[in-house]
Order: C-alpha cells, then sequence, then structure tokens
C-alpha cells in the first residue's frame, strides 16, 4: 500500500484578543548614542548605551567626589548634586570653587564625567543619575592638604556616599589619611584613586595602601585606575598597575570632554577637554555607582569584584603589570554572569536551563501570558526573566495524525485470536476469546478507548479523547464482551519519556439495535507529570493522581448514518515537592467532548462523509500557586512572594474536522479533509489545515 | 612679523625643546609642575607636583603668558 499525501496549512483568523494601543517601543543601545553620549568618547569605549537601554544609570546612589570643589549651579550638573557637600578649604558648606588657577574645573569636570546629567545639552556622565556629594579638598591650584582629604572621607562616610572618587595622589601619605581611607572600607565604599601622571611603573602611593600592612584588606575595596586613550592603548603619562595590578584596571583618561567650572577663564565655555589618570578614574567610580545601585544588597567588595572580572582584557592575557584586570566594561558588568538559576524557598537553587514547563494540550494557553520571575546569576545578582520562555509546547498534531488513518496496520483473525500491528508506531494487539472471556496484550498502544460494535474503524476523529493517552508502554485486558478490566503502563507528556500507570473499568450496552453506549471508569498515576504536562527543575511537581469517567453514545440513524457522542471528565491531585517553585496545586478538573457524525453511501458506495466538533481535554479549573524569587532584601537574602496562575485553558476554541472519502478506483481511495485547530503555541491562533490523500493497494 | 608674532614662535620653540627636562618646575604656593613629555603633536605636557600634598592628576599645558592650563586650546602649542 502506497499513500500519497499532500497538505497544506493557513494562517489562522479568530481568537485572541486585540488591541488598538500602540505598544511601546522596547528602548535599544542605539536610542542612546545621542550627540551628547557621542561628544563624550568615553561613554563608548566602556560600552555604556546596552546599560542605558537595560534602564540603568546609578539612581539613587551618592558619589563622594574629594576634589577642588564641584560648580553645583552648573546647567549640566545641578540636578546632580546631592545636599550635604562641604568646602574643608575655605570650611563652608559652598563647595564650589573660588578663585582661578589650574585646579578650578578639576573637581567639576571629574563630577560631570560620573553625573553630568542627560538633558541634550554638552555631555552626560557614565552615572547620569546618579547624585555628586561635592567635597572640597583641593585649591585652585589643584593642591590638597590631608586634613581636607580626611575630613571630606568622613562626611562622605556620614552622608552615606557608596563610591568615594580620588583624582588625586602624591609621594607620600600621613597615616592619619590612610587611616581615613581604612574607615571608608569598613563602611562599605568603594574608593577609587588615580594612579597618577607620571609615567611610572607603579601608581601613586594612595593607590598602593594595600601593599602595606595595616591596609592590605583595601585591596577589596579600593581601585587603582590608569588611563588609556583612545585606542585603548595606555597614555605615555599614565603610571602603571604595576604591584597593585591585582586591584587596578584601565578607563579612557585621554582628552576627556566634561563640565567645566562656568567662569573658569581656561576655557571659553561651560564645557571642556581634560586628560589625566584623574579623567579615567571617574568612569570606574560611576560604573560602581550604577552596580550599587542595580544591586543595593551587594557589599562594595562584591561589586568591585563584578568590575574585576567583567573588564576586557587588555595587554598581556590576564591580570598584567601595565593594565591590570583590563578595561572597564560596563556592559559586561551589567550582564549575568555564569550558570543562571532560580532560587527556591528551601534554600536551594535550580539551574535556569533545567527548569522547564512542558505543557500538553490540557493546559492549553493557560501559561502562555507572560509574566515576569527572578533569576541569579554567579554572583547572586537578581534579574526579571519572562517565565513562558520555559513553557514549552507539543507540537500539534497535525492533521493526518488528527485523523489517524490506520493505513499501515495489518490484521489477522483465525477462530477466536485477532492480531493485529501496525508498521508506522510499532503497536502491537492481540485479542483472543477463551472460554467466554476476551483476553488482550498490546504494545505500544493500549485498551483504554472503548472500542464499540460499529464504531467506525476506518476514522479515530474523536482521537485524545481518553485520558493521559499512553505511549511506547503496554497493556493487557479483560473482561466479558459488556464487561472489562484493563491495566496500562507507558509514557505521557509532550515528549512521551514519563511514566505513568493507568487502571480502566469499561462497561458496555447496546439496548437497541441501534444504540450502543460506554461507561469506562479510569484511574492514572502519573510518576513526574500532571495530566501529560511536565514541570522540571525549579518547577517541578511530583506524583499525580486522576479519577476519570467516559461516556460514549453511538447512535445509528439511518442505514447509513451515525452519531457518536463522548464526553470525559476528571480530577487530578498533584503532590508539590519542597524544593520547588511550584508549593502547590489545587485539584485540577478537566474535561473533553466531541460529537462526530458520519454518513455511508452518500454519491458512491461505501463513500463516507464525516464531521467531527471536538473541546480537546482541557483543564476546566485549578490553580498552582508559586512561592517564587521577586529580587533581593537588604541583606541580600532572596525574598519571595506568593504567586497564584489559573491553569485552565483560557477561551479555548471548539476543533472542527469535516472529510469525505471514496474508492477512486479499484483497491485505491482517496480522501480529502479540512481541518481547523487550535494552536497554543501561538495563544489562540487558528490553524486551517486541508489535505488530499490517495491511498493504492498493491 | 610683529614682536608678539615672534614671541610666540620663540616660546613654543622653547616649549617644544624642553623634553630633556626632568622637571620644569615654578614656585607658585609651593607647586612645582613636572614636565612628562610631549603628547602626539609636540607639546609638553606637565603634571601638578607638591613636596607636601597630593595632587590632582590631570594634564597640564604652558600657556602664552608662562602659566599653566588644563586646555590645551588655550595652551601655547595651540598658537
Amino acid at each position: 500500500m502506497s499513500a500519497l499525501l499532500l497538505s497544506g496549512c493557513g494562517g489562522g483568523g479568530g481568537g485572541g484578543s486585540s488591541s488598538n494601543v500602540a505598544p511601546t517601543p522596547v528602548p535599544v543601545a542605539a536610542d542612546y548614542r545621542t550627540t551628547e553620549y557621542n561628544t563624550q568618547y568615553g561613554l563608548g569605549k566602556i560600552n555604556a548605551d546596552d546599560i542605558y537601554a537595560d534602564g540603568y544609570s546609578g539612581s539613587g546612589v551618592v558619589v563622594g567626589v574629594i576634589d577642588t570643589g564641584v560648580d553645583i549651579d552648573h546647567p549640566d550638573l545641578v540636578s546632580n548634586i546631592a545636599s550635604g557637600g562641604y568646602d574643608y578649604v575655605d570650611t563652608d558648606a559652598d563647595a564650589s570653587p573660588v578663585s582661578q588657577g589650574v585646579g578650578m574645573s578639576h573637581g567639576t569636570h571629574v563630577a560631570g564625567i560620573i553625573a553630568g546629567m542627560k538633558n541634550d545639552v554638552g555631555m552626560h556622565g557614565v552615572a547620569y543619575s546618579a547624585k555628586i556629594l561635592p567635597l572640597r579638598a583641593g585649591n585652585s591650584a589643584g593642591s590638597f592638604a590631608s586634613s581636607a582629604i580626611e575630613n571630606s572621607i568622613d562626611r562622605a562616610i556620614s552622608q552615606n556616599a557608596k563610591v568615594i572618587n580620588a583624582s588625586f595622589g602624591g609621594s607620600s601619605i600621613a597615616t592619619s589619611l590612610a587611616d581615613k581611607w581604612k574607615s571608608a572600607h569598613t563602611n562599605d565604599i568603594i574608593t577609587v584613586h588615580a594612579a597618577g601622571n607620571d609615567g611610572g611603573a607603579n601608581p601613586l602611593l594612595g593607590a598602593q595602601l594595600p601593599l602595606h600592612a595595616g591596609y592590605t584588606d583595601l585591596s577589596s575595596t579600593l581601585v587603582a585606575v590608569v588611563a588609556v586613550d583612545s585606542n585603548n592603548t595606555i597614555t605615555s603619562y599614565s603610571n602603571r598597575c604595576g604591584d597593585a595590578k591585582n586591584w587596578c584596571m584601565a578607563a579612557p583618561g585621554d582628552s576627556i570632554y566634561s563640565t567645566v567650572a562656568v567662569d573658569d577663564s581656561n576655557y571659553a565655555s561651560n564645557y571642556g577637554t581634560m586628560s589625566g589618570t584623574s579623567m579615567a578614574d571617574p568612569h570606574v567610580a560611576a560604573a560602581a555607582a550604577i552596580l550599587r545601585g542595580k544591586w543595593p544588597s551587594k557589599n562594595a567588595s562584591e561589586i568591585v569584584t563584578i568590575l574585576y572580572d567583567t573588564a576586557t582584557d587588555l595587554g598581556d592575557t590576564g591580570v598584567d603589570a601595565i593594565y591590570g584586570r583590563g578595561l572597564l566594561n560596563l556592559d559586561n558588568a551589567l550582564f549575568a554572569q555564569g550558570a543562571l538559576t532560580i532560587s527556591v524557598a528551601s534554600g536551594g537553587s535550580h539551574l535556569l536551563g533545567d527548569s522547564t514547563i512542558s505543557v500538553a494540550s490540557t493546559l492549553g494557553n493557560a501559561l502562555n501570558g507572560s509574566f515576569g520571575i527572578t533569576i541569579f546569576d554567579r554572583y547572586k545578582r537578581d534579574y526579571a526573566y519572562d517565565m513562558s520562555q520555559l513553557v514549552r509546547h507539543k507540537a500539534h498534531a497535525n492533521i493526518e495524525n488528527e485523523l489517524n488513518f490506520v493505513d499501515n496496520s495489518r490484521s489477522v483473525e483465525i477462530d477466536d485470536l485477532w492480531l493485529k500491528v501496525n508498521q508506522s508506531d510499532q503497536s502491537l494487539k492481540l485479542q483472543a476469546k477463551l472460554k467466554g472471556f476476551d483476553l488482550g496484550f498490546a504494545h505500544n498502544t493500549d485498551f483504554s478507548e472503548v472500542e464499540m460494535d460499529g464504531f467506525s474503524s476506518q476514522y479515530s476523529v474523536s482521537k485524545n479523547a481518553q485520558f493521559a493517552s499512553l505511549n511506547s508502554g503496554s497493556s493487557i485486558m479483560i473482561g466479558r464482551p459488556n464487561l472489562s478490566l484493563g491495566l496500562a503502563t507507558g509514557y505521557v507528556g509532550v515528549d512521551d519519556r514519563h511514566p505513568a500507570k493507568k487502571l480502566n473499568l469499561s462497561l458496555k450496552t447496546k439496548p437497541t439495535k441501534a444504540l450502543s453506549m460506554a461507561v469506562q471508569l479510569g484511574h492514572i498515576q502519573e510518576e513526574e507529570t500532571f495530566l501529560a504536562n511536565y514541570f522540571s527543575g525549579a518547577y517541578k511537581t511530583g506524583k499525580s493522581n486522576t479519577n476519570t469517567l467516559d461516556f460514549t453514545i453511538k447512535s445509528k440513524l439511518t442505514n447509513d448514518a451515525e452519531l457518536i457522542l463522548k464526553h470525559a471528565q476528571g480530577v487530578t491531585q498533584v503532590s508539590s515537592l519542597n524544593d520547588s517553585v511550584v508549593s502547590n496545586v489545587s485539584n485540577l478538573k478537566s474535561q473533553q467532548y466531541s460529537a462526530t457524525f458520519m454518513n455511508n453511501n452518500n454519491f458512491y458506495k461505501d463513500d463516507v462523509l464525516f464531521a467531527t466538533m471536538k473541546k480537546p481535554m482541557h483543564i476546566t479549573q485549578g490553580d498552582m500557586t508559586l512561592h517564587m524569587a521577586n529580587g533581593l532584601n537588604a541583606d541580600d537574602s532572596v525574598s519571595f512572594l506568593d504567586r497564584v496562575v489559573l491553569l485552565s485553558a483560557v477561551d479555548l476554541k471548539t476543533e472542527l474536522t469535516v472529510g469525505y472519502s471514496a474508492e477512486y478506483a479499484k483497491d485505491s481511495q482517496i480522501t480529502a479533509a479540512y481541518n481547523r485547530i487550535n494552536l497554543f503555541n501561538t495563544d489562540l491562533t487558528i490553524d486551517n489545515q486541508f489535505m488530499l490523500k490517495f491511498n493504492q493497494k498493491f | 612679523m610683529n614682536k608678539s608674532l615672534i614671541f610666540i614662535l620663540l616660546a613654543g620653540l622653547l616649549a617644544s625643546c624642553d623634553e630633556a627636562a626632568t622637571y620644569k618646575k615654578q614656585a607658585v604656593d609651593g607647586i612645582q609642575y613636572m614636565a612628562i613629555g610631549s603628547d602626539g603633536d609636540g607639546c609638553m605636557r606637565y603634571q601638578i607636583k607638591s613636596t607636601s600634598q597630593m595632587s590632582a592628576q590631570v594634564i597640564l599645558y604652558k600657556t602664552i603668558d608662562g602659566g599653566y592650563t588644563p586646555n590645551k586650546k588655550m595652551s601655547l602649542c595651540s598658537f
């Protein structure tokens, strides 16, 4: 026998809801490459645009800028100045520079690199939503008194600064100042130090502090910064990381465009260019601010580690004496690193890649809605994730499978022994009558679907009427003609891999010649699925038990016409597991029904017209509770919330199949069918299929 | 050629020829300016130094009047 099959699928219509409201465009990195972004080339060098598109820019974080004063009224800074600044040179509350000099705009320039406002004017800072705490410790000549720096550190601590920028340095450092830097470390502040502009092999002393006894702990929160040019090459004047290489990294520092004091005679406008490790330093300080704003529960050491681990390697492979940890890479620093996990309340976690939700038709489109879950990276940083990306749908049966033509089977009947073999699915069914009993054995198929006298064996248009159709298993059946008991073991699920057992008791009756009825009671036990839905990893569920009741009525309307009605319903109990996000599943009610009409001898002898309307097996009532992570608490522990998710298939449409089959010539048959089905994986899309089939026996 | 222009040219010549000097010192409130080599345009760069205090780590350039500025466009070598 051969078969020629032509089928086609039409794009669906109907289904789903529509809205005239245009969706809000999702920001992309290119949206942030504005004129003011491009004016400060350092932003592009550290890949800042990507993180802006993700919504991160340092909001809520105060950066202490210990410098020569910040022009707090500068139009590109004024909104990003934190209260509480101080001038420790002139000892007053106005931290703006007060006199002309080479250092007059130094602090204003540094502040602009960190948090210049994003307002389509001039330029903007790396962390344009952060706040600058201006602390004036240097005079307009660019000289910093140790006592002023020490007072500034104290104030930064008291004003809750999370990062301190120190674009200054020297060849000596007072013990009292070193102790203040240690105090900043103790208070969980990241301190970022310019390596210095001597072109030497090692950074200035402040950046080398962790090399000295009593200050080694500072290596986890103190960052030394060397300056690279626009080609990512170390500048000739920048000190190298040298002995401080393990807490040192590189950032753009040559010819950086930023804000300058409005009345600085060195500049003709409110903006200008400066070079030096002083300019590289604030790039790193701002990056640290962005990370601290995004993950406030992370301590200074953790944030610094992330900056190091995600830097772009420059120079010799790995940590080296020139570039240290490498070039600041802000995009990479914000990007999730390592294996991604889903946390569960029991304290464990599951790999995101191991956590899938394989949805059978019973769940339909219930989980198609998009809702967020929280996942974590190797640094236990929380990221929003769309749970619908974990959902896998079984490819919907195409029309050939839906109609289930039994073309490839062979059957042999000898006296009371009946054997049927199907090549295509490698199934075998053996039945025998022995002393008035029906005995059966089946492999890769089962006896669970009620088979009734007169029911057409050619079309199983009500396929899937039974609960949890088993595959690749075996079943046995014993019974009388009107009463049978069946036991089956097999596999269910989208991938037919999950073990299940089924027990059926079937009662058939034929009260009149034209009417047949059957009732089937069933019990299904699934090891790791429920109604063939498989939740794995973080969403894993335990055993499920389903009790089912099926009715089948077949009525012979005329000699040629018959009507078959089916209805099945069930109740499922699902056990939950301790280490799962699914903390509870309510009792699930489910049902399926179909009506099939078949008429023979319409235009030719033995031709068949058939039509079926079917509501597929689906959950009608029930929900599950997800005890899911939703972020990090202030103490860096994972916070959880409960979310109830309805499991009833939403707005499930009725499926329709109509067709006609007739003998084309001797030993050949032609069939045409139209099928309209739901496609759950595209959210209520209706798919239209048409099939033309030709069979020829040889 | 006027006197100003001659002066500018001479000053520029001097500024580009002092690479050999490790230190170019100018006493202004105890601040010193260390020459740290020329940039790609041949313009000498300076770093603020202080024996007693820390200093801003910004590159300076000489101005036409013998002072210093962080703004290269205002420096002697831009004339």
